[in-house]
């Protein structure tokens, strides 16, 4: 909403500049966005008096003027056919910048042009070009012209609530409120004569819940044509066009009271009535934009006797628009339902700034008012003469809201008690009528009377902001809470849990080298295709090794095909990352990135799966002088998921696994007994290819947080130190090809009994004849009594045994 | 055997020409060995008369702790000596800069979420989630939002079907939160993904971070809301900065709503271009839990009441680094992170 402050002063006075009173507006809650200057281009222009007019010598279509600019005089050149001796002009002189380009001192047809004078386009004022603009014949002669036609104009975002704002009546209400003073509402004087409207002409609402209040009035004997420049230039600057003054006038009313109308063309209406009801369903009408609409039964259209001539609040029909023949206008002064106006417009595209003010709610009780002053300025700007009277047809019940207002809701709620008599000023200044009943109850309670138009105050906390808001935050005190600290969680514990394990994580991973990202969690739809090797059809249950294979939750009204989709996986957002680095980054790259998968639910909000993603690629440890430019391998990834189950504190076996974006002998599943928690694994070399990466390695790793989190052991109790010395012991075994790792550690596990306190892999390497050496060492320890050679032999003769028995090792 | 006396003087002069460990070693077979002349002296004892035997002995003993003591001495030294040759050789070019500890970067969106995190747990708030998927219901019409109502129109919104959405803002889960927690008191910090169907420029994006506070209790008031929003700020920004709250009416879930700002920390208050000439930034939107929010969710707005507020993380982050392209933020641009992470 654009206010310019001259037609803001018309109603209330302004005893500050734009500034200031962009301040106030704003910490009240009417936010000012910008502050528009008109004229503060216009630095030489001035005002001049066109002296004498001749002929120019060398062209027909121009004309020498000798203006008079106070101190001397000069002659232009000009082109616009209405200048005339005596007028009062925008001169702008050699020099200056008329849109954009500074004023040149050229001949013009054989002449110099010792300047220019302006029409209304040129200065920007409105789009106007039909002849210089011709000021009032009072101003003084080489006045500055932004002395004269400069302004301020406040681009003021109206917030939902206060469709009573999308008026300039409106803000000078609240500026009245803020600055103390009144608002004056010119009175409209309306003449009227001929036959009242009501002989011979009727309206009749038959749709009341869509349409409640509809006020006609006529006008005859209009003269259309352009508006007056003040008018064009208002609503120009208000960002509204132009048309006719009559449709002009019809725009002034609603920006001025916030009240949409609608001018029709009298002498089309036939069968002299008017019928508001609901469109038929299929209806069709041709709206003045030209466009043919097809109606449903829940808009509302205005019609005469023989059809449809209008889609009620949101645009009139093409037959019987004003035009340039119109005589006699019929002005329609509606209430329509807001929720109506919404859904119609939305339903046809066809918003505008009628629609805007219907749907937030239009005073009620300003219906035959705003007629009443549409009316006179048809008198004043097309010579119309009213008809007598005008028909009112109104279902509204006007009765004003009352609130019982207990004033120490304002200590309750704010902090501060403020006092009746402070209350009741500042709801007085915004209009409301204020009393003390008389049956209180020892309570202070306040009988408030809301006025018409603040449709958005309902109950005893909206008019507490009005106090605060009118009296100013500032006045506020600033303490800090007494109550106490709630102890009931707020959301599931194991989601507390989880959050805690998050930053842990953050932490460690942050000191073991990989950076956080954060990524888009909208992608495209080749996000998951392009990352699977084989286009196989997996019916797995949703895992997070079958997750590129679940169908992504589509947006309804997605702003690109890029991001149309919600993921199932963090693994192309995470590639994503190193594609994106891996050109200007140097050494190896390492990111981890916690976010949440969407993996659909029939039926139910996606099951949202906070996942922790992990890729490394290129040299493991940071570049530097000295000789670790290993690049990471599976071993690098799968001691980083190491770690994180020991700061999770998860017992988790890896075991071999499938994933269809990774090298199928390089994947592990990571399981806590049966519960997949995540995988680790190496890119397959086709993906990599796919995605134009560079040869090295990637390691990538997602794990499932809630998962992890749920499986930490809950508490860890101290188990004493052992006291008796330990003892180590080595094995090395041989076994073939087809015995994981994993399968030896199980059945040392299972085969060495309660003396056995650790196992580590020492050594691995592999044999000619295809099978592998596996390096064990052992410490084993009691509770009761040191160890002699013997018992510590037998322990590691009894593992001896059971890897032979059950997994065919042999001892080397 | 003689009478003559045992010299140690040649013993001791020999050893001035020992250079060596080896010739050391040699040396004291020689005069301190068992077939050394001073121990066959010892040997010999028994055979002087026992009139001298006693100033003999102690002769000897002398003669044997001048040696010792001149081997031990120099023997220290040598060993000295070949410990400086050590060191001396294993010096290293300790300007050489060392080799790196790995160390990632925290991305900017999680420093400023842990920071603020952090100052409200000081105040007793719990840190909490919800869904990023939501229904329209808790989006909107438990918020005073209502289907029909411009002012749906606010924020642009990502539809899944006619009832399911990407949330616009987290405050659903202050609707959650109260329902999950069914009675006051409640202190909550909501940090979360929020949706808007915009187009992304230098500073709007269509995926972005917020985080929402809720409190709610039996005697809180909008002074409270200004003192903990206050505290966090300068937790935030410095403790020297300014606040300042000022209406806003553009949030239907809070009456009476707020919006606070700090002074402009590139021009001090003075106005620059970040801060628009105005001296103040505005950093969130907050206001006193509407009513119909509390039915809405069972709890007696006359008996209890509430504040709420919410804060676009990477505006924070912007405004604390300097950043002015908000984009950045999920770009990942290692370049990017290093220098803010």
């Amino acid at each position: 909403m654009k206010v310019p402050l001259k037609w803001l002063a018309r109603y209330v006075e302004l005893d500050r500049d734009a500034e200031a009173l962009a301040k106030l507006l704003t910490a009240a809650g009417t936010e000012v966005d910008r502050i528009e200057r008109i004229g503060s281009e216009w630095e030489r222009l001035q005002v001049a008096e066109i002296l004498e007019i001749e002929r120019h010598p060398n062209a027909d279509r121009l004309q020498l003027a000798t203006v008079n600019l106070g101190a001397h005089t000069l002659r232009v050149v000009c082109g616009a056919p209405n200048i005339a001796v005596g007028q009062k002009v925008p001169f702008a002189p050699i020099g200056a910048v008329i849109q954009g380009q500074a004023l040149e001192a050229r001949p013009i047809r054989g002449v110099v042009s010792e300047g220019m004078l302006c029409a209304a386009d040129e200065l920007g004022l409105s789009p106007d070009h039909s002849g210089i603009l011709v000021l009032d014949p009072s101003e003084t002669p080489g006045r500055s012209l932004a002395g004269v036609l400069g302004d301020d104009v406040l681009e003021l975002a109206i917030k939902p609530g206060r469709g009573d704002c999308l008026a300039v009546i409106g803000i000078a209400r609240e500026v009245a409120a803020l600055t103390g003073r009144s608002v004056r509402i010119p009175p409209a004087t309306v003449t009227e004569r001929g036959e009242p409207i009501a002989q011979g002409f009727q309206v009749r609402i038959e749709a009341p819940e869509l349409c409640p209040r509809f006020v006609a009035r006529l006008v005859r004997d209009v003269t259309i044509g352009q508006s007056p420049w003040w008018l064009q230039s208002l609503l120009h600057a208000a960002d509204v066009r132009s048309i006719n003054n009559v449709v002009d006038v019809t725009n002034f009313i609603m920006l001025e009271w916030g009240k949409p109308l609608h001018a029709y063309d009298y002498d089309y209406l036939r069968g002299q009535r008017i019928i508001v009801r609901r469109a038929a369903e299929g209806e069709r009408l041709t709206t003045l934009d030209g466009v043919e609409r097809i109606l449903t039964a829940d808009m509302v259209v205005i019609a005469d006797a023989e059809g449809s001539i209008g889609l009620g609040g949101i645009m009139g029909g093409a037959e019987s628009e004003v035009k340039d023949t119109t005589h006699n206008v019929l002005l329609e002064s509606a209430n329509f339902d807001a929720v109506t106006m919404r859904r119609t417009a939305r339903r046809l595209g066809m918003h505008s700034e009628a629609v805007r003010r219907f749907e937030r709610g239009v005073d009620p009780a300003i219906t035959r008012t705003a007629a009443d002053h549409a009316c006179y300025w048809f008198g004043e700007l097309a010579g119309g003469v009213a008809a007598p009277g005008a028909l009112d047809v109104d279902y509204i019940d006007h009765t004003p809201l009352v609130i019982d207002f207990d004033v120490a809701e304002t200590g309750r709620l704010l902090g501060k008690q403020y006092s009746d008599e402070h209350v009741s000023r500042v709801l007085g200044s915004l209009g409301c009528e204020v009393s003390q009943p008389a049956d209180g109850d020892g309570r202070r309670r306040l009988a408030v009377t809301v006025p018409s138009w603040r449709l958005d105050l309902k109950q005893e906390a909206d008019l507490v902001e009005e106090v605060a808001r009118i009296t100013g935050y500032d006045d506020l005190p600033v303490t800090m809470p007494s109550g106490d600290i709630p102890l009931v969680p707020a959301q599931p514990l194991e989601w507390t849990a989880r959050m805690a394990l998050e930053d842990r994580l953050r932490q460690l991973l942050r000191g073991a080298g990989f950076s956080e990202a954060i990524t888009y969690s909208l992608v495209s739809e080749a996000a998951n295709r392009e990352l699977i090797v084989d286009q196989e059809e997996l019916f797995e249950p949703p895992s997070l090794l079958t997750a590129l294979f679940i169908e992504p939750l589509r947006l309804a009204n997605a702003m690109s095909e890029e991001q149309a989709f919600l993921r199932t996986s963090l693994l192309p957002s995470i590639l994503h990352v190193y594609a994106s680095n891996r050109r200007h980054a140097g050494g190896g790259l390492k990111f981890f990135e916690i976010g949440r998968a969407y993996w659909q639910r029939l039926g139910d909000l996606p099951d949202e799966r906070k996942i922790l993603a992990l890729l490394a690629a290129g040299p493991w440890l940071p570049p530097s002088w000295l000789p670790d430019g290993r690049n990471a391998d599976f071993s690098d990834m799968r001691g980083a998921v190491e770690a994180i189950l020991g700061e999770a504190d998860v017992e988790a076996s890896f075991s071999v696994a499938e994933h269809p974006s990774l090298h199928p002998g390089r994947v592990a599943a990571v399981r806590a007994g049966d519960d997949l928690l995540g995988y680790v694994g190496e890119l397959h070399p086709l993906i990599r290819e796919r995605l134009d990466l560079p040869p090295d390695p990637v390691l990538v790793a997602e794990l499932d947080l809630q998962a992890l989190a749920d499986r930490a052991a809950r508490q860890r109790r101290y188990q004493g130190i052992r006291r008796f010395p330990a003892v180590s012991r080595q094995l090395t075994v041989a076994v073939g090809p087809e015995v994981a790792a994993e399968q030896v550690q199980q059945a040392i596990a299972s085969s060495g009994g309660e003396l056995l306190t650790e196992v580590a892999l020492a050594d691995v390497f592999q044999l000619p004849d295809g099978r592998r050496s596996l390096s064990y060492s052992f410490t084993l320890q009691s509770d009761e009594r040191t160890l002699t050679d013997e018992e510590a032999n037998d322990v590691r003769d009894a593992i001896m045994a059971a890897l032979r028995e059950r997994l065919g090792a042999v001892q080397r | 055997m003689t009478d003559q006396l045992y010299d140690p003087s040649l013993g001791l002069q020999a050893l001035a020409h020992v250079e060596d460990l080896a010739a050391l070693e040699d040396w004291r077979v020689a005069y301190l060995g068992r077939k050394s002349e001073l121990m066959q002296a010892f040997g010999a004892l028994g055979q002087v008369a026992a009139d001298k035997r006693r100033e003999t002995g102690q002769l000897l003993n002398e003669a044997k702790r001048q040696l010792e003591q001149a081997y031990e001495a120099r023997k220290d030294a040598m060993s000295r000596a070949a410990l400086t040759a050590q060191l001396e050789r294993e010096r290293v070019d300790v300007t050489l800069p060392g080799r790196p500890l790995p160390r990632g970067h925290a991305h900017p969106i999680t420093q400023v979420i842990q920071q603020i995190s952090d100052l409200f747990r000081s105040m007793g708030f719990q840190i909490i989630e919800g869904p990023e998927v939501e229904w329209e219901h808790y989006n909107f019409t438990m918020l005073g939002i209502p289907a029909d109502h411009p002012a749906r129109d606010e924020t642009d919104t990502f539809w899944l079907t006619d009832k399911m959405l990407l949330r616009t803002h987290t405050s659903p889960v202050q609707v959650r939160s109260l329902l999950h927690v069914g009675q006051p008191p409640i202190r909550v910090l909501v940090p979360g993904r929020v949706y808007r169907n915009e187009a992304t420029d230098a500073s709007h994006e269509a995926v972005f971070f917020q985080m929402e506070g809720l409190m709610v209790d039996d005697r809180t008031t909008m002074s409270d809301m200004m003192g903990m929003l206050s505290y966090m700020a300068r937790g935030v920004f410095g403790q020297e900065r300014k606040t300042r709250f000022g209406c806003d009416q553009g949030f239907p879930f809070v009456e009476p709503g707020a919006q606070m700002s700090i002074d402009c920390g590139v021009c001090q208050g003075a106005g620059c271009r970040v801060c628009s000439y105005s001296g103040w930034l505005e950093i969130l939107g907050c206001g006193m839990v509407h009513p119909d929010v509390l039915r809405g969710v069972n709890i007696d707005p006359d008996r209890y009441t509430g504040w709420a507020f919410g804060l676009g993380v990477e505006r924070i982050a912007m405004l604390k680094h300097g950043i002015d392209d908000i984009r950045l933020f999920q770009g990942n641009d290692l370049r990017f992170l290093r220098q803010v992470g």
